[in-house]
């Protein structure tokens, strides 16, 4: 059973460590911040919020929108430094590893923005600047194809290669390793040839190195009044 | 005195603590254990109730040698005792007086104008590579030029230290700096142009009791926090 937002979220956030500094690009990548509960991992988005924390509950009203309008709350400890700032953590050298939504990537760790990307320099901006690069996107296209592929054209990827170190879908975790994909973990009673039968590129099993996706427990269980909130988030903005 | 904040939360309810982040409270003599022997050490502050002192003094009373030194002012008592010491091989600064001259032995000094200097500092803390500015104002050296629009301007590239130290009016353990007055001049840039910054706080809170929208330099770039002596 393929993972949902929520859970893809969730994959990522275990794919961090502790005291990481870590850049939330804009949409999918946003719900990390529900899932980085007592943990000392700071999260920074574009805005300049440093300490991004979960979407407010109850009365409490959270500050000006951020992150495609959804309200949030900034963790103790957090600031808020603007975007000039935010910009110049990243090109810096400041942000150890950056969460961004991607539209396809290849076995080289090249990267092509979604179709509705609408800010693909800062893409370039986040991939150059961070130390460690993690592409969160569905393992299958808009239009049907293999998002994960072994090789894209240079006028299709706005990243280089080997700029992304891991990539999380809906089916897995995985790793570029230059001719192929490695599976690191799985989505619940995914198997590897269903994987195989949806990548454009070899697939190896690394499973076992792993912990079994199974064994997971959620780092943070959102509850219902917080999906419909998710739920009812407006598009990033432009 | 406790740490424990006297102003009310800013932010309404409890905040979602992000656990056990690193308390960075230490001693000037802990600190300024991080300056090596060859590094350079940027130096916030002007007019002497803007400097670091307890870092200053320690540094003042610490091993290290053969130190680069970057400050806006050089005129007050700690670069002037480094130098007459002979801890450092080359000053670089915006003013130095005649009593710095006379100090400075076989230290190598180069006065540029303070606010390009600055502005070299405040390139390197945003990763950018220089500044251009106009040829009069690029100082000594060959400077490779270039034209934007009929104008020419020198290339003056970007300034980065090893170690920063720097005052700030308020902190919290984690070290998200916020100034005020004339500490909120050279040190929030010296603050991000080195990769190591020590920073000594006037007063000193509990992570999440200071205001987050008050803060200039966040906790995450800080590596330790003194309080004022």
């Amino acid at each position: 059973m393929a993972w949902s937002e929520h859970e893809v979220a969730s994959a990522c956030a275990d794919e961090l460590e502790t005291h990481d500094v870590v850049y939330l690009g804009a949409g999918s990548p946003g719900r990390l911040r529900e899932h980085l509960a007592g943990r000392a991992i700071i999260a920074v988005d574009s805005s300049g919020l440093v300490g991004l924390g979960p979407a407010p509950r109850g009365r409490d009203r959270g500050l000006q929108p951020a992150d495609g309008g959804e309200p949030v709350t900034v963790v103790a400890g957090g600031s808020m430094v603007g975007p000039v700032r935010a910009a110049a953590m990243l090109r810096r050298g400041w942000i150890d590893v950056g969460v961004v939504e991607a539209g396809q990537v290849d076995a080289a760790g090249a990267l092509a923005p979604s179709d509705d990307e609408s800010a693909p320099g800062h893409l370039r901006e986040v991939a150059h600047g961070v130390g460690r690069l993690i592409a969160c996107l569905p393992h299958q296209s808009p239009d049907g194809g293999p998002a994960l592929r072994r090789e894209l054209a240079p006028d299709e990827s706005v990243i280089g290669r080997a700029t992304c170190a891991l990539v999380v879908t809906e089916l897995g975790v995985f790793r570029p390793t230059g001719d192929g994909f490695e599976l690191l973990k799985s989505a619940p009673s995914v198997e590897l040839a269903e994987i195989e039968g949806c990548t454009d590129a070899p697939v190896k099993d690394g499973r076992s190195r792993q912990t079994e996706s199974a064994d997971r427990v959620p780092s943070a269980e959102p509850d219902d009044e917080d999906d419909d909130l998710l739920a009812s988030a407006a598009p990033p903005a432009d | 005195m406790s740490a424990r904040s006297r102003t009310a939360r800013y932010l309404g309810p409890a905040r979602p603590a992000a656990k056990s982040l690193p308390d960075k409270d230490c001693t000037a003599e802990e600190a300024v254990a991080q300056i090596q022997d060859g590094d350079t050490v940027l130096i916030g502050g002007t007019g002497r109730p803007s400097y670091p002192a307890a870092l200053l003094s320690a540094l003042l009373d610490s091993p290290a040698r053969d130190l680069t030194l970057i400050c806006l002012d050089a005129e007050n008592e700690w670069v002037l005792r480094l130098l007459s010491g002979g801890r450092c091989r080359r000053l670089l600064t915006g003013a130095a007086g005649s009593r710095i001259w006379s100090a400075a032995g076989e230290t190598q000094i180069q006065v540029l104008p303070g606010g390009v200097l600055l502005e070299r500092l405040r390139a390197a803390g945003a990763g950018l590579g220089g500044v251009l500015v106009s040829p009069e104002l690029a100082g000594e050296g060959d400077h490779s030029l270039t034209k934007v629009g009929e104008k020419e301007f020198a290339v003056a590239p970007a300034l980065i230290g090893h170690v920063a130290l720097v005052k700030a009016w308020r902190g919290d353990r984690f070290g998200n700096l916020a100034y005020r007055g004339s500490l909120a001049g050279s040190n929030p840039v010296m603050a991000t142009a080195a990769p190591v910054v020590l920073a000594q706080v006037d007063e000193l809170y509990e992570t999440g009791d200071i205001d987050p929208a008050g803060v200039t330099t966040p906790g995450v770039i800080v590596r330790h926090l003194v309080r004022e002596a």
